[in-house]
Parts: structure tokens; C-alpha cells; sequence
């Protein structure tokens, strides 16, 4: 099989692993307040954690770069929020408020897949020994993602099925960015620490803008703090340790 | 071994950071919103900096790394209950009236304590990340060393003795600090810098958060996002190059 075809499958595979993130949501049946607090709160802990992994992943490449892309992400949801009205818009089945925040979570995690396919291909470019693992290790990586984006988006209102199908799509920039990176890494390299940056910070904004805030709402604060904590650090372990 | 001295003098540092908090307080007679920007700033490097805490015990060991954060989110989370005042919002003047001073007392020694951990955790990785968590609890103590003896005050305390008693509970970083750099050897770091790391999540959550969104919003929540994200980077340079 031609190189480029194996990157493309490669990151395919790992895009659709992130789907596999909405299956613990079908044993949870209803959607009380505290569940939904309680599902606001896994998801910024798990997505405060991968935002920490984009940013070390951004460093091999340029310190200075990582830094700059990484405030640049913060300053660019701030503006797309204040411009993004939250009346009258609708996203799939999701309207007006719910929908704002549901979508600005998809373009958030898109922007990050599409620094990770840059990733990926560069990754590959650089010799194809470690490319199954890298794959592997993606797709894996991709798992708590999907969880986190349809922990965001079922207290939102949407279904599980469709949560599991943007968590897919918000991951196929992996195999369409990978390629391109792979075949042309040089030009890619210089620009990989920004991207990888900006999507770090858009995240970690939304976490406290978005997902936060919605936890505390029904939930105590030391419910918040225990869960946030815990699956944070579970987060960091599962992708440090991979 | 770090310098112990080095250690104490930072850690004392912090402490009596507090104090400047206060000032406004008296000056104006009550808490200044302005000082959601110190404590917006201290999120995110506390946040930023536990997470490299974090990292770098996991990376020593990783059952030591889990185990010490969940263990110092289990230390903030029972401190907190033993005082019985798990729901009460420090920053909050109207909440912290119902709580007494030795329940104040003990909860801000015991939270003391954990963060005094995080500063001797950090000189055991590196002298540098050990005076950057030093500054960065003391800008910390600077909102919570103002919550505090607002409340003091409030009840009719002396505004120099409100400050001397906020400060004064934030001198337990000391002995923690000094006893962590002294005492844990190789075996015990992955699990002092997940304590650490577990504990720093738990205030972040619990008190840093909560009180951020009420003074500042968005722009605040911006600064903790920029200040969490920089900072592991200037960290990552530093400690692994
Ligand atoms: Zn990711
Ligand atoms: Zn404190």
C-alpha cells in the first residue's frame, strides 16, 4: 500500500475511535440537573487535560510559537463569542443558547483535531517504524475526547447518536490535515507549534467559560472540585502514560 | 538536598504576602473587586504549574504521581469537611460570618499546609520552580489574606490584628515546605508532587474559580486560561529542555 493511503487510513481509524466516546452516555438513561452538572464537570476535567497535552506537544517545535498560538486561541473564542449571537441560531437539532455553546465546542475541538492531523503527518514523515503505535496511541488519545465532547453536548440537549457523530466529524481533520502534513512535513513543521497552541488555548478557555460554570450551577462546589480534580488527573495519566 | 534556608525564606514570603491584601480592605472597607485580577493570575499559574507538578511525578512514577494527586484532593476535600465549613465561600463575607474564627483557623493552617507541600515539592524538582510556587501562592495569599480579614473586620476586629491573623494562618507553608524539601527522599517525590498537584486542583476549583467568575468574568477567565497554558510552556523549557 502506497505511504499516503496508509496515512489516510491511519487517521480515519483514529477519527472514528473518538465516537466510541458517546457509548458510556447509553447506561446513563435520565438527565437530571446534577446529572448534567455532573457531565459538565467530567468534561472539563478530561478537556482542561488533553488542552495541557496539545501545549507540550506544541513545545519540540518552537517554544515562543506554542506561547503565542496558545494566547491567540484564548483571544480568538473571547472575540468569536462576543460576535457569535446566542439568538435565533440554530445547530442541528440544538437553538439558541445551548446551540452557541454546543457549536463553539465543535469548532473548538475541530481546530484542535486539525493541529493533531498536522501532528500525525509530520509524526509519520519522520519514519514509518513508529507509525502504527502513533496511530494506535491516537486513536486511543481520541477515546476521552469523544466522552468529553458528548458529556459537553448531551446536557445540551443533543442526542446520543448525533453527539457521537459530531465527535467523529470534530476528529476528521485528522486524516485530511495528516496527509498533506506527511507529504509536505518541512512546510508544515513551522507552523504545527501555533496551531497546536491555538487549539490549547481555545480549549482551556471554553473549559472555564462554558463547562464550568454550568457545573457549578447544580452541583456543590466541593462536588465540582472532586470531580474536575479526579478525571483531570486521570486525563493527564491517560495520555502521558500512553 | 535544596537549600533549607532558601526553602523557609520563600515559603515565609508567601505567607506574609497576605498582608498586602489587607491594605486595600482597610484603606477602602471591603474586599476590591480589583483583586479578582490577582487571584484570576493565581488560577492559572497554580493551575499550570500543578499540572507540571503532576507531570513530573507521574513520569517518576505513575501509580506514586495518581495516587499523591488523589490523595491531595482528598486531603483539601476532608480538611475542609472537618471544619464543617465544606460549603462555605471564603470570598464571601455574608458566608464567612456564619463560620467561627477557630474554624476559620484551622481550615486556612490545614490548606496552608498542603499549598506549603506544593512550594518544597517544587524546590525537590528545581530551585527555580520552587521560587515560582512561592510567588505564585503568594499572589494567591494576596486575595485570600484579603477575604479573610474582611470578614475579621467585618465583626468587629482591628483592622492590624484582622491582618496579623490572616497572615499568621499562612505560616503553616513554612513547616510544610521545609519538612517536604528535608525529609522526602527519592521513593516519596512522585507522590509529594501529585499531593501537591491534587491539592492546588482542588483550591482552584473550590475557592480560586468560583470567586474569579464573580469578580472578573470573561477577562478573567481569559487571564487564567493565557497565565495556565504560558506557563507550562516556560516551565517544560526550563525543567526538560
Ligand atoms: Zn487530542
Ligand atoms: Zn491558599
Amino acid at each position: 500500500m502506497p505511504a499516503v493511503v496508509v496515512v489516510l487510513l491511519a487517521g480515519l481509524i483514529t477519527a472514528l475511535a473518538t465516537g466510541l466516546g458517546a457509548i458510556p452516555f447509553l447506561f446513563v438513561r435520565t438527565l437530571s440537573p446534577r446529572v448534567i452538572a455532573f457531565s459538565n464537570a467530567i468534561a472539563a476535567g478530561l478537556m482542561l487535560g488533553a488542552s495541557f497535552t496539545l501545549v507540550v506537544e506544541g513545545m519540540p517545535f518552537g517554544t515562543w510559537q506554542t506561547i503565542i498560538g496558545a494566547n491567540l486561541g484564548v483571544a480568538f473564542i473571547l472575540i468569536t463569542q462576543f460576535l457569535l449571537p446566542d439568538e435565533g441560531l440554530e445547530f442541528g437539532e440544538l437553538k439558541g443558547g445551548g446551540a452557541q455553546k454546543a457549536l463553539l465546542m465543535v469548532i473548538v475541538m475541530t481546530a484542535h483535531s486539525f493541529a493533531e492531523g498536522v501532528a500525525v503527518g509530520v509524526a509519520f514523515g519522520g519514519g514509518e517504524s513508529l507509525a502504527v503505535l502513533i496511530t494506535i496511541a491516537i486513536a486511543i488519545h481520541n477515546i476521552p475526547e469523544g466522552l468529553a465532547i458528548t458529556a459537553a453536548m448531551r446536557p445540551r440537549g443533543a442526542s446520543i447518536a448525533s453527539s457521537a457523530r459530531w465527535s467523529i466529524f470534530s476528529s476528521l481533520p485528522q486524516p485530511l490535515m495528516a496527509v498533506p502534513a506527511f507529504l509536505f512535513v518541512d512546510t508544515f513543521a513551522p507552523v504545527l507549534p501555533y496551531g497546536l497552541g491555538f487549539a490549547a488555548g481555545a480549549m482551556t478557555y471554553m473549559v472555564f467559560r462554558e463547562l464550568l460554570p454550568d457545573a457549578y450551577a447544580d452541583a456543590t462546589r466541593p462536588e465540582v472540585g472532586l470531580i474536575v480534580s479526579l478525571s483531570f488527573t486521570a486525563m493527564v495519566a491517560f495520555q502521558l502514560l500512553l | 538536598m535544596p537549600d533549607l534556608w532558601l526553602v523557609a525564606l520563600s515559603a515565609a514570603a508567601a505567607a506574609a504576602a497576605a498582608v498586602l491584601g489587607v491594605i486595600p480592605v482597610i484603606v477602602s472597607g471591603e474586599v476590591s473587586p480589583r483583586l479578582g485580577w490577582a487571584n484570576a493570575l493565581a488560577a492559572g499559574l497554580m493551575l499550570g504549574a500543578g499540572y507540571v507538578l503532576l507531570q513530573q511525578g507521574i513520569t517518576l512514577s505513575p501509580v506514586g504521581g495518581i495516587a499523591g494527586s488523589v490523595l491531595g484532593v482528598t486531603f483539601v476535600f476532608a480538611s475542609h469537611r472537618f471544619t464543617n465549613l465544606a460549603d462555605v465561600d471564603l470570598s464571601r463575607p455574608q458566608d464567612l460570618t456564619s463560620a467561627t474564627v477557630p474554624q476559620i483557623v484551622t481550615r486556612e493552617l490545614l490548606h496552608s499546609a498542603a499549598e506549603g507541600v506544593a512550594i518544597g515539592a517544587g524546590f525537590l524538582v528545581d530551585p527555580r520552580l520552587g521560587l515560582l510556587m512561592a510567588g505564585t501562592l503568594g499572589l494567591h495569599n494576596v486575595a485570600e489574606g484579603a477575604a479573610i480579614s474582611a470578614a475579621l473586620i467585618e465583626r468587629g476586629w482591628h483592622p492590624g490584628k484582622a491582618a496579623l491573623l490572616s497572615a499568621g494562618t499562612m505560616t503553616s507553608h513554612v513547616p510544610a515546605a521545609v519538612a517536604t524539601a528535608a525529609w522526602i527522599g527519592a521513593g516519596g517525590r512522585p507522590w509529594v508532587l501529585g499531593f501537591s498537584a491534587g491539592a492546588m486542583f482542588y483550591l482552584i476549583l473550590v475557592e480560586l474559580m468560583p470567586e474569579s467568575y464573580r469578580q472578573r468574568g470573561p477577562t478573567g477567565i481569559a487571564i487564567t486560561a493565557s497565565a495556565a497554558m504560558s506557563v507550562v510552556v516556560l516551565l517544560h523549557a526550563i525543567l526538560v529542555g
